[in-house]
């Protein structure tokens, strides 16, 4: 069974239709991407799966359930986590901390628990510490632990926000433009991570690209779209010779 | 770099005290902040006392500003909803040891009345709101004199714990460090559980916090209803050292001291509460004392306190932004790295004004 | 008609209070600060217009404008000495500077020699007159108050709309950076718009001393403006306006009708109906970061 499913999801800003009745399925093992030039709808899909937006009609079911109309924090609680275009990590906190909050959806412990610091919350902040250094260790972060975010290079900012996503234990993971200023280097480092996320840790990928290399290497299906509607789908090859798609990206 | 850079075991990391060494530091700062009352004059220690009260009501404002990033404008509503209930309750014959839960209880309700219609607000909007909200309780609690004695004033029966008379300034003292030590505990254990981490990440991004799950209704009510009760409990603690309360003592201008003392101690440090306290409590003295240099035509004007209060909190902004805590961090780094520090580590970010409003 | 003559001075002090509040939304709108020291600039103009009509004995009119040009001057120096330097720091640093510039002032004033710490009065040549509208009898003042609102609303709004500085301003504080990198001289108009906005806040200053003498508490109620601002939408100066007049009329029936104790909250309690009500006020922009 797929594990999101977006049926006929449309959003109007005032006048302006920025997705329209956009549908596809993401299976529990795959990388999709969605492709499309600038303006053409991507982050807003993304924004309203995580719920950010509401949407003007259509539904969006994530492993079965209807989210359509749930709170944010819910979605997360339900196993979907995500980054942000712009990069939004807590610049005060550490790398470590960061992560950290990861598992916050995991958190048993009770408010007197945490206030007096009780064995439970203890053994808790120990798990939540093995499974941070995991991902810490994952993504090569081990010498900025404790680096306050605010001083941090790019590059390493972009690898906490992932490492902050994969801390949840998602089931499926929303990247908005992972490899948007990221040297070549890094970007096949990416493609390496993003082929173990799905293969090692079997953890469901969706993402918007712009790195069309990246975006072949990677994907099993991909998604076009432009002025919010669906060019065409299929695979990588298949879509980036589309005509339509082709038309798009150049122009007439 | 000391052994205590190396950890072995998660257990290591989670400790509050992280070596025997820094438990040794602890104990004798502790000891001597215990040992006061004997070592100075009643006028002094009752300044502690002042700083000690300051320093709880200081904690509630850090915890709401500080780590959550909630601007309010309106503790000294919390502080006169805490010293009223405690005075109210006290004078028709409940103990202290009840009133003093009760006082925060009833301000941690004050501050989830507060703390949900204001999670559409930001920033500004929420610092107005909080004002407002202080204005009203100022105004109410005036009003209602038939429970509060309004203007006229209450006054504040002796505290007794369990049957003992806190008679003296000297148990006093104890009594209110001891219930800040406590406190403090209590926060730096949150800040250090998945309560803290999620009050930093809502005051750090909103939108990122909800996207990893926390629920924003819950927490920031949780942050205010905390913050709030702390300031609660201060301001019982206010009202029996001043042992005589009016409305007029909660004005703004207590709203706006808690603000300076969050912001001169140390945004975000539990250090700052207390250097912040100090700051508050200890400046008007030492400008008292500064008068004695003046010209007598400068010294004696009345304003000359204010003047210097507002002089100081500009210069404070302007040239250490981090508060005192944060020049004793600078400190300690340009000692420790010395002679390899940059001058760049000292610098300000600044950045330019782009306007989310749209 | 009772009614009426509380809604007409309840009008008078609503201009004030939107005075106040367009002074703030000017600064707000052009850098994104809160200049919590606006009512007490507005302390100062007043003390100045005692100061030339009263203890220099200079005749009203040029009085006025001496004062509101020596206000206009004390804005400049504000903006160069305290907020220059605070350029690209963080917002809630400058908030926390306008609040000790605030203290300051209040302090400062009662040290000059000749205002010290007493009420003084401002002779106008219009103090003591009446109106009369058929049954309606209007203090000359509130006419007054109200008449130089209006004057002043028109001259602000063809200012910002029509002259290219007003264009200019409004470029600069949605985007500083890119203003920048247009030409716009972005610290020479944060100077202007800090010198018109003390302009305003002295004739607010001036307008109100026959009304509530001239003393250092004068400025606490610039606090009252902040709701006025916020019920107008924060950020909207035809806003900061209507929020004005609203609260002034609504203060001024609830003093009346309502039991005592009621006015002076009454700002207080339209203001979180406002926000709860409506978050973004009755003009208001909305804000929302974009992802």
């Amino acid at each position: 069974m797929a594990i999101l499913q977006v049926e006929n999801l449309s959003i109007r800003f005032g006048g302006l239709v920025a997705v329209d009745q956009v549908s596809f399925e993401v299976a529990p093992d795959q990388i999709f991407t969605i492709i499309g030039p600038n303006g053409a709808g991507k982050t807003t899909i993304f924004n309203l799966i995580s719920r950010l937006y509401e949407p003007t009609s259509g539904r969006i079911l994530f492993q079965g359930t209807d989210i359509t109309r749930r709170p944010p924090h819910q979605i997360a609680r339900l196993g979907m986590a995500r980054t942000f275009q712009n990069i939004e990590l807590f610049e005060h906190a550490t790398v470590l901390d960061n992560v950290l909050l990861g598992r916050h959806v995991h958190a048993r412990a009770g408010f007197v628990s945490q206030l007096c610091y009780l064995p439970g919350l203890r053994r808790d902040e120990k798990a939540f510490r093995e499974v941070a250094e995991r991902v810490i260790g994952f993504l090569d972060l081990e010498s900025y632990r404790r680096t306050p975010i605010h001083g941090l290079p790019y590059g390493i900012r972009k690898n906490v926000e992932l490492a902050r996503a994969l801390a949840l234990e998602p089931r499926l993971l929303l990247l908005d433009e992972p490899s948007s200023g990221l040297t070549p280097t890094e970007a096949r480092a990416l493609a390496y991570r993003l082929k173990a996320i799905r293969d090692r840790l079997g953890i469901a990928i969706l993402m918007v690209e712009h790195n069309l290399r990246l975006v072949s290497d990677v994907s099993d299906h991909v998604l076009a779209v432009n002025q919010g509607r669906i060019l065409t789908a299929g695979t990588s090859d298949a879509v980036q010779r589309h005509p339509d798609v082709v038309r798009a990206y150049i122009g007439e | 770099m000391s052994t205590n850079d190396l950890r072995i075991d998660h257990g290591q990391d989670l400790k509050l005290i992280p070596s025997r060494a820094a438990g040794l530091r602890w104990a004798l700062v502790t000891g001597v902040f215990v040992a006061l009352p004997w070592a100075i004059d009643e006028y002094f220690l009752s300044q502690f006392t002042f700083i000690c009260i300051y320093a709880i009501a200081g904690l509630g404002m850090m915890v709401l500003l500080g780590y959550t990033g909630l601007v309010s404008f309106g503790q000294a509503a919390f502080l006169a909803l805490g010293a009223y209930t405690a005075g109210v309750l006290e004078t028709a014959g409940i103990p202290f040891v009840v009133a003093l839960p009760a006082a925060a209880m009833v301000t941690a309700a004050a501050g989830i009345m507060i703390g949900l219609p204001a999670l559409r607000l930001t920033g500004l909007f929420l610092a107005i709101a909080t004002l407002s909200f202080a204005f009203i309780v100022e105004e109410v609690i005036t009003r209602w004199s038939s429970v509060t004695r309004g203007s006229l004033g209450l006054i504040m029966p002796d505290a007794t714990l369990f049957g003992w008379p806190v008679d003296s300034e000297r148990k006093f003292y104890l009594m209110c460090l001891g219930i800040l030590i406590l406190c403090l505990l209590g926060v730096a254990n949150l800040l250090r559980s998945p309560i803290g981490r999620a009050f930093i990440a809502i005051r750090d991004s909103r939108i990122a916090a909800q996207s990893m799950g926390v629920n924003l209704a819950v927490y920031q009510t949780l942050s205010f209803a905390i913050g709030a009760a702390l300031t609660g409990i201060a301001g019982a603690l206010l009202a029996h050292k001043l042992t005589f309360i009016t409305p007029e003592q909660f004005g703004i201008n207590v709203s706006i001291e808690m603000l300076t003392l969050v912001v001169v101690g140390g945004l975000g440090s539990l250090y700052g509460v207390v250097f912040g306290a100090a700051f508050i409590i200890l400046l008007p003295q030492v400008i008292g004392e500064l008068r004695g240099l003046l010209p007598d035509a400068i010294a004696n004007q009345t304003g000359i306190e204010t003047a210097f209060f507002g002089l100081v909190l500009i210069l404070f902004i302007i040239v250490e932004p981090g508060g005192i805590y944060g020049r004793w961090q600078s400190l300690r780094l340009y000692w420790k790295e010395f002679p390899f520090c940059k001058a760049g580590s000292f610098k300000r970010q600044r950045s330019f004004l782009k306007s989310e409003r749209w | 008609m009772i009614f009426l003559q509380q809604v007409v001075s309840g009008a008078a002090i609503g201009c004030i209070y939107a005075l106040v509040a367009l002074g703030f939304i000017l600064i707000y709108k052009a850098t994104e600060t809160i200049n919590f020291a606006q009512g007490d600039i507005m302390m100062i103009g007043a003390y100045l217009g005692f100061t030339t009509v009263d203890l220099w004995g200079m005749p009203y009119w040029q009085g006025v404008i001496v004062a509101v040009g020596g206000t206009a001057l004390l804005g400049v120096i504000i903006e160069r000495v305290l907020m220059r330097p605070m350029i690209g720091l963080p917002a809630f640093a400058i908030v926390m500077v306008t609040l000790g510039l605030g203290f300051l002032l209040r302090s400062l004033v009662t040290m000059v020699p000749g205002w010290g710490t007493d009420s003084h009065k401002l002779t106008t040549p219009y103090t003591g007159q009446v109106l009369r509208l058929g049954d309606l009898v209007v203090s000359q003042e509130h006419v007054v108050i109200i008449a130089v609102t209006i004057v002043l609303i028109a001259g602000l709004y063809v200012f910002f709309r029509g002259t290219r500085t007003g264009i200019a301003m409004q470029a600069a504080s949605q985007n500083q950076m890119a203003a920048g990198y247009m030409g716009i001289p972005i610290r020479r108009l944060s100077t202007v718009i800090w010198a018109m906005s003390a302009a305003v806040a002295a004739i607010a200053g001036i307008l109100l001393a026959p009304l509530t003498f001239v003393h250092a508490q004068v400025g606490l109620i610039g606090i009252k403006a902040f709701p006025a601002a916020v019920l107008g939408g924060f950020g909207s100066m035809p806003g900061a306006i209507v929020g004005g007049l609203i609260l002034g009329i609504c203060e001024s029936l609830a003093g009346f009708y309502l039991p005592e104790g009621f006015k002076d909250v009454t700002a207080y309690i339209l203001l979180l109906a406002a926000l709860v009500f409506w978050p973004q006020g009755l003009f208001g922009q909305s804000v929302r970061k974009k992802v």
